[in-house]
C-alpha cells in the first residue's frame, strides 16, 4: 500500500470529524452541501430570503443529527429528505404559493436558445402546481432523480409519485401552451 | 425543445449568497448557547419528574401492601368464624348423639 493511500484511509472523513465537534469540518459539510439544499428550497418557493432560511434550518438540523448519520450518501439523503418535507409543511401552514420572480433567469440570461419569458411562465407554473407535485418535480429536475429514489424521500408509493408527475408535466404543459 | 430539458434548465442548482455557512454556524452556536442556557433548568425538571415518578412508584407500592394485608385480615376472620361455626356444630352433633345414647340406655 502506497503511503498516499494509507493516509487516506486513516483520514477521517468530513462527516466523522464533525461528529466529533470539528467545526471546520461541519461548514466543509455546509459548502459541499449548499447548493443542493438552498436550490431545492428556492424552486419550491422562488424566494430567495425564504430558500436561505429553510436552507439554514435544515442545516441546524443536520447538525443535531449528525451522530446518527452513518455515511456521507446518508447526509444527501438526510438533507433532501428534510428540506423537501420542510418546504411541504411551510407551503401546507402557510398556504402559500406566492412568488418571487426578482432574479429568475438572472443566471441563464446569456446562455443560447434561453427565452426568459418562458423560463419565468415555467417558473411561474411551478409555483402554482399543488405541493407535493411541486417537491417531486424539484427532486426529478433540479436532483435528477428516478421516482423510485423519489418515493423513499417523499414517503409515497413508486406509482403515486409516478402519477403525480405525470400530472404535473401535464399541468406544465398546459400551461405553457397557453402563454405561447 | 422539450420541456423536460427546459425543466432541468430553470431547475438547475444555484449557490445561495456568499457566506451562508459561516451564518449557519452562526446559527449554530447560538442555538448550542441556547440549548446550554436552558440545560440547568432542563435538569431541574427532568429530576423534578423523576422524582415525582418515584413517589407515585411508592404510594402505589404502599397502598398495593396496605390492601393485601386488608384482605388477608379478612380472610383471617373469615376463616375464625368458619371455624367457629363449624365448631358450634360438632358441639351440637355431640349433644345429640350423647341424649339418643342416654335414652337408649334407659329404655334397656
Amino acid at each position: 500500500m502506497t503511503a498516499l493511500a494509507s493516509e487516506v484511509l486513516e483520514f477521517p472523513s468530513v462527516l466523522t470529524r464533525a461528529r466529533e465537534g470539528d467545526q471546520d469540518a461541519f461548514a466543509a459539510l455546509v459548502e459541499q452541501h449548499e447548493s443542493m439544499v438552498f436550490s431545492i428550497a428556492w424552486n419550491f418557493f422562488g424566494d430567495r430570503a425564504r430558500a436561505e432560511e429553510i436552507a439554514q434550518e435544515a442545516f441546524l438540523g443536520l447538525y443535531r443529527h449528525l451522530d446518527s448519520l452513518e455515511s456521507e450518501s446518508h447526509v444527501i439523503f438526510w438533507l433532501r429528505q428534510v428540506t423537501t418535507r420542510k418546504c411541504i409543511d411551510q407551503t401546507r401552514r402557510n398556504r402559500m404559493r406566492a412568488v418571487s420572480l426578482e432574479d429568475a433567469g438572472e443566471i441563464k440570461a446569456h446562455e443560447p436558445d434561453f427565452d426568459p419569458l418562458r423560463d419565468q411562465t415555467l417558473r411561474r407554473s411551478i409555483a402554482e402546481l399543488p405541493e407535493m407535485q411541486r417537491a417531486i418535480v424539484t427532486l426529478r429536475y433540479q436532483e435528477d432523480l428516478g421516482p423510485s429514489e423519489i418515493c423513499e424521500i417523499v414517503g409515497l408509493p413508486v406509482n403515486t409519485v409516478k402519477s403525480h408527475l405525470h400530472r404535473a408535466l401535464q399541468s406544465l404543459r398546459r400551461k405553457l401552451e397557453r402563454h405561447s | 425543445m422539450t420541456l423536460e430539458n427546459d425543466l432541468k434548465r430553470t431547475m438547475r442548482r444555484q449557490q445561495p449568497d456568499a457566506g451562508f455557512a459561516a451564518r449557519v454556524l452562526e446559527r449554530v452556536t447560538a442555538d448550542e448557547r441556547e440549548r446550554a442556557a436552558h440545560e440547568p433548568r432542563r435538569r431541574w425538571w427532568s429530576a423534578a419528574a423523576a422524582s415525582m415518578a418515584l413517589v407515585a412508584l411508592l404510594g402505589g407500592y404502599t397502598a398495593h401492601r396496605v390492601q393485601e394485608h386488608r384482605r388477608g385480615v379478612e380472610a383471617r376472620e373469615q376463616l375464625l368464624t368458619a371455624m367457629r361455626i363449624a365448631g358450634e356444630k360438632v358441639h351440637y352433633a355431640q349433644q345429640e348423639v350423647r341424649q339418643i345414647g342416654t335414652s337408649t340406655s334407659k329404655e334397656r
